[in-house]
Formats: structure tokens, sequence, C-alpha cells
């Protein structure tokens, strides 16, 4: 016990020193991809030591029902105490024994914290950020934020809603605002489309009285579509503020043969989205534990687009997911449902959003990021989050829909229902297979830093989107030149399955593209085995995309 | 139905009235060669299978269920008696009766609550049903000596059938999410009635140890098509009867 005390001193001083050392090379944060040999063993022992002293503090464990004799520990650092936000561990282990580390932490900090703002100081400043039209959702909590510059402060952070939702960091010691980001993910709204694609799809929805709501009572979770029949004030009280949700705003039928297409899609999309996560991965909706899934569609019709749009085109050419709106924070979906036929947007006419089954998915998608590994909203991890939802998008388009290039099929364009161009032109908001058929790189020399989408999240997704393609369908990236031998389209569900353990149960919070190649790279280990077909093509297609 | 009444009367009633004849004759050879009386436990050979089907809404789209029921082969009863009308031509009527269990298998198509075009397809095998053939025979016969205790016999003429069948009616299954599944858990099942006008043709062979008492074998075909209400709506086609064969009491008065 007493030589196993001091190896974990010896591997903790050599850690602390790397740290160190990391620090000055790279003084924000060490970035942890530990998979083999010394490293992941190091590592572990660490991450040991760490739990003993309380520098790392259990958040949850999880099991992947993929792998189900594995434990997942995600881990949060703290110093004196004190959590350092986004500073995450997460390993995995068979029987006690790590396979795999992934992780993005601070090193030893000599911040204070002890805060000069008090409680009561600090919370009217959050109200007052909220101002009068404004509300603070979720009570101030004191954190360590660390800073674009690398630099750490003590801080606090509360979620506020007015006119969005935006989770906010006060300086503890001066009130300052540090950072905001917004909660609510949208799917962005670029283009244009020829309106709700004319299927015929069945509603699992209940009967009250004479009349059909749309609340699933087939499915595990709860799951209802309201309805706010074009009152986009009601949608804001309810999606921001928490205003409650009554049965009589349930979207409803009076035969039970809906024709507000709005509702079916949204309705039916939702619960192919949740049978998809159910049946590949053995997930039970958002959370695993079949949280609440709600969803909001027609806060604008569309015959009054053109009038409300300066106001409320959030509500109209857009879809969003926000984990802490609703009522109680229950989280929310919401669906635009696009402008009139006669006008386009980019040269694209949009219609229904929830009319794309790869839009809901996304949406639904966000929810699950939220509720696993959380990627941070901002940055790398923000675009890695944004990827998320446009790969499980296009895999639920996939697992429902035949492929092709046509209304209702599957393919790589994401939102190609909604946003419909002229002829000869690309459907869809997004292309995993050209990214830059819409503006995003599918290189990571092409990485964009635009501030006024949180660091690019909607623009650098096309590099992880590009990988997910790549891996699949194989193929040449346009900007390295390289090759890829995908897995092919038969063996889809391999490539699904590494990304999905890899980004629900493997990243930490604060990801980095570097972090999900080595964790898809892992993922593809664990579940196909090293040397794979399936390890080779995950690793070709972030290769080809220039992320090492 | 009455046509299976009359035929029975007349059986019961042909029996005294020979013996009622018999005994104001007094002739030595009239009593033995009048009346006749066979009794005799038969095998019945499988009947054709038939099917039947139904058609109902459920989850917004068309299900449908197929049941077939097989008539297997089965022991039966057959007593027949009649009247000579001349030494080598008689009449006579015959009631069999047959009752068996008819393994039944259903098959279902049950529409998926999410999708449209993926029904679940159910399959289970069905017990304790059973059909009853209660058959009138009509005959002509033709009486050959073939020596003094060895009587061959050939016979034809219409039959009544009256056939009662259990049939399944609708069926329940258990199903749980994600729904691609479902599993048989029960059927419901009633009994039909349907009468039919069908034929009788066979061969008898006895040999009479005594002038009144003999044993004899019996081979017959008797048949029917029987058009069995359905389960859905209309009627299915079934047949009723088969090959018959088997041995048992001569008499003769």
């Amino acid at each position: 016990m007493r030589r196993m005390t001091a190896v974990v001193a010896v591997i903790a001083a050599t850690l602390a020193v790397s740290l160190v050392k990391g620090r000055a090379q790279q003084p924000s944060s060490v970035q942890i991809s530990a998979t083999t040999g010394n490293e992941l063993r190091s590592w572990d022992g660490w991450v040991t030591q760490a739990l003993r002293t309380g520098e790392l503090r259990a958040m949850r464990v999880d099991r992947d029902p993929l792998l189900p004799a594995r434990e997942i520990e995600r881990l949060q650092q703290y110093h004196n105490g004190v959590p350092i936000w986004g500073a995450q561990i997460v390993r995995d282990s068979a029987n006690g024994v790590a396979q795999s580390i992934f992780g993005q932490v601070s090193p030893t900090l000599t911040i204070g914290t002890v805060p000069a703002m008090q409680a009561d100081a600090i919370s009217a400043r959050f109200a007052a950020l909220a101002g009068a039209d404004g509300k603070v959702l979720r009570a101030p909590s004191l954190t360590i934020l660390r800073l674009a510059s690398g630099e750490y402060r003590l801080a606090y952070n509360a979620v506020v809603a007015n006119k969005g939702v935006f989770r906010v960091f006060l300086d503890a010691q001066t009130g300052s605002e540090l950072v905001r980001y917004s909660e609510i993910q949208t799917q962005s709204a670029v283009g244009t489309g020829h309106g709700t694609i004319g299927d015929t799809k069945k509603m699992s929805v209940s009967k009250q009285g004479s009349v059909y709501v749309a609340d699933d009572l087939m499915r595990p979770p709860l799951l209802r579509t309201y309805d706010m029949r074009g009152d986009p004030w009601h949608a804001y009280l309810v999606h921001d503020f928490g205003f409650p949700l009554f049965t009589s705003d349930l979207a409803s039928d009076t035969d039970n043969d809906w024709t507000d297409s709005a509702a079916v899609d949204a309705h039916a999309y939702i619960g192919w989205t949740y049978d998809y996560y159910f049946k590949r991965f053995g997930r039970r909706g958002l959370d695993d534990h079949d949280r609440p899934v709600i969803a909001l569609i027609n806060p604008v019709l569309q015959k009054d687009a053109a009038v409300m749009f300066a106001e409320w085109s959030d509500y109209i050419v857009n879809a969003s997911w926000c984990g802490v709106c609703g009522p109680a924070g229950v989280g929310v979906m919401l669906f635009g449902n696009g402008i009139p036929p006669q006008y386009t947007l980019g040269g694209q006419t949009v219609t229904n959003f929830a009319a794309s089954l790869d839009i809901v998915a996304h949406e639904l998608t966000h929810g699950v990021t939220n509720s696993s590994s959380n990627l941070t909203y901002q940055n790398e991890s923000g675009a890695l989050n944004e990827a998320f939802s446009d790969i499980m998008g296009t895999s639920v388009e996939f697992y429902h829909q035949p492929f092709g290039a046509g209304i209702g099929q599957a393919d790589y364009l994401l939102g190609e229902d909604t946003f419909r161009s002229p002829a000869g032109a690309l459907n869809g908001t997004r292309s995993l297979i050209n990214p830059a058929a819409f503006g995003q790189p599918d290189h990571y020399s092409r990485y964009v830093v635009d501030p006024f989408d949180y660091g690019g999240v909607h623009t650098n997704s096309g590099i992880p989107n590009h990988a997910f393609f790549l891996a699949i369908e194989g193929g040449v990236n346009r900007t390295s030149g390289l090759a890829v031998q995908g897995v092919g389209r038969p063996n889809r569900e391999q490539i699904e399955k590494i990304f999905y353990r890899a980004f629900v149960y493997l990243l930490p919070s604060d990801a980095t593209f570097s972090i999900a190649r080595a964790a898809t790279i892992q993922a593809a280990r664990d579940l196909y085995g090293a040397g794979s077909a399936a390890e080779r093509a995950v690793t070709q297609a972030w290769t080809a995309v220039g992320v090492f | 139905m009455r046509h299976v009444a009359a035929a029975a009367i007349f059986a019961l009633l042909a029996v005294p009235a020979s013996a009622q004849v018999a005994k104001s004759n007094q002739r030595p050879r009239t009593p033995i060669d009048r009346i006749f009386v066979s009794i005799d436990g038969v095998y019945q050979t499988g009947g054709e299978d038939f099917t039947d089907s139904k058609t109902f809404v459920r989850n917004a789209e068309d299900g449908s269920f197929a049941t077939n029921y097989s008539v297997e082969s089965g022991p039966a009863f057959n007593v027949s008696g009649g009247v000579h009308l001349t030494q080598k031509l008689a009449v006579g009527v015959g009631v069999s009766r047959f009752s068996h269990s008819t393994p039944t298998s259903i098959t279902a198509s049950v529409p998926h609550p999410f999708f449209f075009d993926r029904d679940r397809a159910l399959a289970g095998d069905i017990g304790g049903l059973t059909r009853e053939e209660l058959a009138v025979h009509v005959q002509a016969r033709l009486v050959i000596p073939v020596s003094r205790r060895l009587q061959a016999t050939v016979f034809g003429g219409p039959s009544f059938f009256r056939v009662t069948q259990d049939i399944v009616n609708d069926f329940t299954y258990t199903e749980s999410y994600p729904f691609d599944t479902a599993a048989l858990a029960s059927t419901v099942t009633s009994s039909v009635n349907e009468s039919a006008l069908g034929f009788n043709v066979g061969a008898d062979l006895s040999y009479f140890f005594t002038p009144q008492l003999g044993l004899g074998g019996t081979v017959q075909v008797v048949g029917a098509n029987v058009d069995m209400p359905s389960a859905g709506s209309g009627t299915v086609d079934a047949s009723a009867g088969k090959l018959q064969a088997g041995a048992g009491l001569r008499l003769r008065f």
C-alpha cells in the first residue's frame, strides 16, 4: 500500500511538472487524450489521486448500452472547492481498468476563491442584465472561468432570458461581464423551401374528450407538441420565461386526420428520432432517462411571416433547442413555419422547419448533447456540438428514409426538405459531402473564428461533419487531397455508433477537434477492435480534414 | 335441416314396419332378405383444409388475419339400415357422425402504430377447435350374394350434411415499445352451423355366421361442399366428409 502511494505520488509529481510545462507552452489548459500504454496508466493514476484529494469530483457514471460492461465516469475539476468551468475528465473503464481518458483540465491554479461581490449584489447585477422584461432563469453560482486569453477568473454564472437565453459570467471581484453565450442551440436559417413535402405519416396522439391532441402516449417519455397558433408572444413567454403550458395549448385535431403539417411533421419526426436513438443505441431519449420532449410549433403563421419578420425572424426562419427553457426549465424545441412561397431567403424558399426530418433530429440531438457531454456552445466544442446534431440528423434520415436526392429521401444535406433552391442548385443549408458548398470549411486549415456565431459553431461544424461523411462513404477531401477508404454505406451503422459513443460518453464539455479525433478513434477500437476497418476509416477521415 | 330430419324419421320407422311385414307373411326367407341393419365403426380420412381470412382497421391502416383449418382423420360412427325391394335391390338410410379436433393455424398482419407499410407478422397454432359432421345418407343398394354366407353390396345416393365448426373470429396480441414485433395472445372463437347436400357411394362385404348375424366391412366416400360463414364477410368454401372405411355388425331380419 505504501509502495502504491509512493508510485502515485511520483506520477502526480511527474504530471504536475508536465502540467506546469504544459502551462508554460499552452497556459490555458491541458488536453488529455490517453488511450494506450504509459500515458493512459499515468493519467489513470493521476485521476485516482485527484479523486482522493477532491480536485476531481464525480458528476455521474454512465453505461453505454453498446458496451454495457464499461463504466464511464464524468469528473469535474475543482479548485479549492470551486468548479472550474468546462474542466472535465471522462474515464472509461472495464472491470476497473481504464481503457481511455479524455479531458481538458486546468493546471495548478493559484487564484483565490473568495469573491468580493456578495450574493445579493451579484443577484442584483444579473437581474439588471435581465432587465424589466427579462428574467434570471438559474440562480448565480460561483465558478472559475478560463478566458480565451488563458487567464482564469473567479466568476458567477447564471442563465438570463432577455431577447434570447444566455449563460452569462460575471467577474466575482468586480461584477463586470466576462463572457456570455447562448443557451439556445439553433438550426441556422439560410435559404428557403417549397413547403411541407405532402407525405402521409402516422401520428401517435391521445384522445381527450372528442378531440385528439398531440400527446404521444405510446413512446416511453412524455412527448408533446404544443401549438402556439401564430402568437409569437405566447411562444416567447413560454419559451423564455417558462410560462405554463396547458392541455388546451396542445396541437389538436377533431377527426384525427391531421391537416396542420407543422404539427404532423414535428410530432411524428420527434417520435422517429426517439425511435432511432432507442433502436440504434439503446438510448432512452434526451437524457437516457426519458426526459420530457416538448415542442412548440406555429409561433408565427407563415401567412403572417412577412409582416412579423423584422421582429420575430428567429421564430419564423429557425428551429431551436433550449435545454433550460420552457415551464420549469423542462427544455423545449421550437420550429418556425418559414415564409410564404412567393418569398425567398438567400435565393431559397423556406417552409416549415419541422418538414425536414434531419432538422427535427438535429434539434433533439442538442438535447442529447446537453444531457451528456454538454459540449460548450462556443468555439471548437460548440462546433462539435453543432456537428454532432448534423451527424445524428443525417443518420436519423438514413435510418427512416430511402437513400436518394429527392424530397423525403435520405442524403447528406441538412434541411433539404425545408430550404429549396432553384433547379440546379443544392437544397438545404449544409452539406456533409461538400461543406464548402454552403460556405463551411472542409479542412481544419480553413477554420473560421466568427465572433457573431460563438466562434463559428455553425461554420466550423463542417469539418467534423465532413469527417463523418468520409468515414462512411470514403472519398477525397477537396482541400488536402487526401483519400479516405470509408466503411461503405451498408456499414454506416458502425460510424454512427462510433460518433455516438465518442460524442455522448467520451468527450469532455470543452472538447477540441483533436480530442474528438482521439475519442472517435478510441470508440472505433472499443466497438470494432484495433485495426478494424472502422478505426482505419475514422482515422483517415480526421487526417483528411486536417485534424490530428 | 328438413332433409336430415325426414331421413332420420324414415330410418327409424323403417325397422318396425319391416318387422310387421315379416310377421304377417310368415315366410322363412323373407325376413332375412327384407330387412338389414349395419352398425359400423369407421375411420374417416382427413378432409380438405380450408382457409378463412378477415381484414380489419388498426393503427389507421388495414390489417388482416388468415386462419387455416386442418380437418384431420379420425373415427366416426355409422349406422344404416334398409329394406329389400327385390332379392338384389334395396333402399336404405345411414346416419354417420364424425367429430374431431381441427388444428388451426393463424397468421396475421398487424399495422405498426408509428409507420405505414411496416406490418408486424404474427403466427400461431390454435388448439381446441372442433368439427362435427352429422350426415344422413339415402342409399340405393345392389346386393350381390357371393356365396351362402358372403354378401357384397354396392350402394350410393344423396347425403344431407350438417356441419358444426369452431372458427376464429378475432384475436388479441401483445406488444410493447418500439412495437416492431407483436405476439399472438389469444383468439376469440365461435361455433357456426351449416347444412349442405352431398353424396355417398360405397361398397360393403359381409360374412354371416348365422342367417341373422354377421360381420362386414365397408368402404364409402361421402362428401359435400359447404359454404361456411366467414369470420370476415361472406362465406368460405369447405368440404365435409371424405373416405370412410370400417367394419361392424350385420343384422338381417
